[in-house]
Parts: structure tokens; sequence; C-alpha cells
């Protein structure tokens, strides 16, 4: 795992290890995530970005060099990762989808296929995040 | 027999049948559930879902003591089986085969004058239903309906390396609101795992395609057939301001947005939709409204 910045309250390197540990303690992904293996490409542009490969239901840290081409992209200001993982959203915030569609602050990019193939896992992750949220 | 020592088991009053009907020009069995006595309420489940989604309507003894409660399965959904011939077809739901087959089936069940509930497509459906069909229908309960919803369809449900399986039931679960329940959250998603390949696609035709009725709603005559329309908040598929727009539309249109609900009102938070639901029934029915629910049974019989 590598990032620019680890400063922020939201996104860290400790906030990521927070998360990948909720990952493998999670029995739903234990479950749903056994057979999937993708790759993600989380950035706050000018501050900091992670890539972590979701591989046999674990969070793997990952240099930027070994990004494949078919990845999902999410890229968001400070703002928007506060959104995306916010455990108390507003509606039409609600959701990584809805903040697609209605956040200026948040851009999901990458493969669209990779996108919908994987919500399910990445759908949880965001809710280990929001958790995360409260915890930390 | 039993596999335990203290055997406690309760029937719902809920009764599912089947009926042969022609629609279409096309032979379709269709599965429906239905409960209670009184004006009917015709529910009609969302796109690539089924009548599963009705079920605490459907057992809510408050509403059943009023209403005759009936659901039914569209062809190629739940238990309604898609027509001879289908696997040789694209599924693609148009406007004119969906109000077919909702007034066919109501006249199969001599279903006169019902209130009809539709959710998602059939929260549009039921508009079109109104503008056509005002002299049939008693009144129609659109949930996440507008005039037209832009973005649902979408081919890549259809590919073979996408498990629409998962894969369209998250992308639906997506417009729940997050503090509706979670074990209603996960049916809702559940129901949505068990549609047939393309069926939610298919759908989606109609409600983002084929249907398109911006412009006519002065067509609908809600003096003939009132005419309510109620979207969560959290819906980002047809969204509070979508159904605003419709409501401005059609002259005599009620409803509006509802607080802390998504796009499944009916199925993601029962308890909270019926505080919507039933001020609109009262109105609709103020003769059936006021009756004493102190003689009702209790949901379910119970059975040793």
């Amino acid at each position: 795992m590598t990032s620019t910045n680890d400063t922020l309250p939201v996104i860290s390197d400790v906030w990521f290890t927070h998360l990948a540990n909720a990952v493998h303690a999670d029995r739903e992904l234990q479950v749903i995530g056994k057979y999937s293996d993708f790759w993600l490409d989380a950035v706050s542009p000018g501050n900091w970005r992670v890539v972590l490969n979701f591989q046999n239901s674990s969070l793997i840290p990952t240099p930027w060099k070994d990004l494949p081409a078919d990845h999902i992209a999410i890229s968001a200001s400070p703002t928007g990762w506060g959104q995306i993982f916010d455990p108390n959203p507003k509606p039409l915030l609600h959701d990584l989808l809805a903040l697609g569609k209605n956040s200026p602050d948040v851009a999901l990019g990458g493969s669209d296929v990779e996108l919908v193939r994987n919500l399910r896992v990445l759908a949880r992750l965001v809710d280990l995040g929001k958790a995360l949220h409260v915890q930390h | 027999m039993s596999s335990t020592d203290t055997p406690v088991a309760s029937f719902e009053d809920v009764v599912g049948r089947y009926v042969n009907l022609r629609s279409s020009g096309r032979d379709q069995r269709i599965y429906f559930e239905e409960a209670g006595s009184g004006p009917v309420l015709l529910c009609l489940h969302t796109a690539g879902a089924d009548s599963r989604q009705f079920r605490h309507l459907l057992n809510d003894p408050e509403i059943t003591s009023r209403f005759r409660v009936v659901a039914f399965d569209l062809p190629w959904h739940g238990r309604s089986l898609p027509p001879e011939g289908w696997w040789e077809e694209e599924y693609l739901l148009t406007a004119d085969a969906y109000v077919a087959i909702v007034r066919d089936f109501a006249a199969a069940l001599n279903i006169e004058q019902p209130t009809v509930i539709g959710c998602s497509m059939a929260g549009s459906l039921v508009l079109e239903l109104a503008r056509r069909h005002a002299d049939e229908i008693g009144a129609v309960i659109g949930l996440s309906g507008a005039l037209k919803v832009n973005g649902r369809f979408q081919d890549w449900s259809l590919r073979p390396d996408v498990n629409a399986q998962q894969s369209v039931p998250t992308w639906t679960s997506s417009l729940m609101a997050p503090q509706s329940p979670e074990v209603s959250r996960r049916e809702v998603w559940w129901i949505y795992s068990q549609g047939g390949p393309g069926i939610y696609r298919g759908d989606t035709y109609f409600y983002s395609q084929d249907l398109d009725l911006r412009g006519r709603g002065h067509e609908i005559d809600t003096r003939a057939c009132p005419v309510y329309l109620l979207t969560g908040e959290y819906d980002h598929a047809c969204t509070p301001a979508d159904t605003a727009d419709a409501i401005a539309e059609i002259p005599g249109a009620k409803g509006g947005a509802m607080k802390d609900i998504g796009h499944f009102p009916m199925a993601e938070n029962y308890p909270l939709f019926k505080t919507y639901l039933l001020p609109i029934l009262e109105e609709l029915h103020p003769d059936v409204a006021s009756k004493d629910l102190d003689s009702l049974a209790l949901e379910g019989t119970p059975h040793a």
C-alpha cells in the first residue's frame, strides 16, 4: 500500500490498515469475496493515491506500478471521501453509485464492467469503511 | 412427526394460486397471492422482482380487514413462467404489453375498479393505466414513479462475464435508505438475486425507454381516476424531484416525498411506508377506513 498523505482524517495508511483488518474479520466478506479478484485505484487529487487489490477475501496493499488496465477508480476530494464513508449520509449521497451521480466531489472511473462485476464486494467494503469512520 | 420437542408453526392468511389466461396473443400462467376482503388493492412489483415484495402488506390485518390485497407475478417473474418460445426472444417489456397483462389479469379475477399500487416501473405504469383506462381503475398509487425515468436501461447484466445474480441486486440495493431495517434490505436483495437473465434489463426498457409521458400529464383525468405519487427521498433512480415534476404536470395529482425511505418502500420499510399509505386509503375509501380493529385475528393462525 502506498499513500502520499497519511494526515487526512478519513483516509490514511493507518485507516487502510484498519480497513484491511476489518475485511479479514468480516464474516460476510469472507463468504462473498472468496472468488473475487479486482483492483481499486483510490485517489484524492493533489493529496494522495492508494492502490489496493482485493483477492480471496483479503485487501492487499499494492504498488501503483502493478495496477492493471482493468480496474475500478474512485477519485474524490477530501469532502468526497468524507461523503463516501459518512455513516449518516444525506439522501441521494448515501451510496457510492448515488455519489457518482450526484456529488461533484466524487467521480467513479476505470472500467464500468469491473465496477458492476465486483459491486457486491465493493459495497460491503464501503459499509466496513463507514463503520471504521465511526470507530476512528 | 416433528424434528423438535416443541413444534410451533403458524400459517399466514395469504393464499397463492395460479390463473391461466391469454394476454398480448400468448398463453400465460400467472401466479398471484391474495389476502383479505373488501375493495381491491392490486399490487404490482418492481422491475426484475416479484410479488413477494408485498408480503408485509398482504400480512397486515389493519389492511386486510378492510381491503382485498392481490399481488401477481408478471410473466417471466417469480413463479409466473415465461411464455412458450421465450428462449428465442429478447425480453423487452413494452407499455402496451404491460397495460394489457394488468387488465387481463384483473379481468380474469373479475376485479373491478381496483386501487392499483405499483412500485418503480409499476409506479410509472400506473400513470399510463390511468391515462388509457381511467374508467376501469378506481385509483392509482405510484411509488417511485414518474413521467420519465432515465438511465436504468443498461446492457451489462447480460454480459457472460458479469454475475447478474449478484450485481443486479447490489445495483438496485443502492436505491434504498441506509436506515431501513437491514433484514428488509437484504430481503429485497435476495428477491432480485432470483430474477431470470435479462429480465431486470427488459423491464427497465419499459421504465426508461418505452414510456415517456412528459407533456401528456394533462391527458390523465384524476377526477375519474385519482392519482397519488410517493417517492422515497433516498431514491436516486426516480428522484423525489422527478415525481414532483409528474405531480405538477398531472392536474389533481397528489403526493410527494417520503422521508427516510428509498426506492422499495413497501418492502424495505413497511411500517414506515404504511404511515404514508393509510391516509391515502382512508381518503379513497372512507367507508371502510374506520373499521374497528379490535376484533381482528392476529397475523397467522397458530398451528400445533
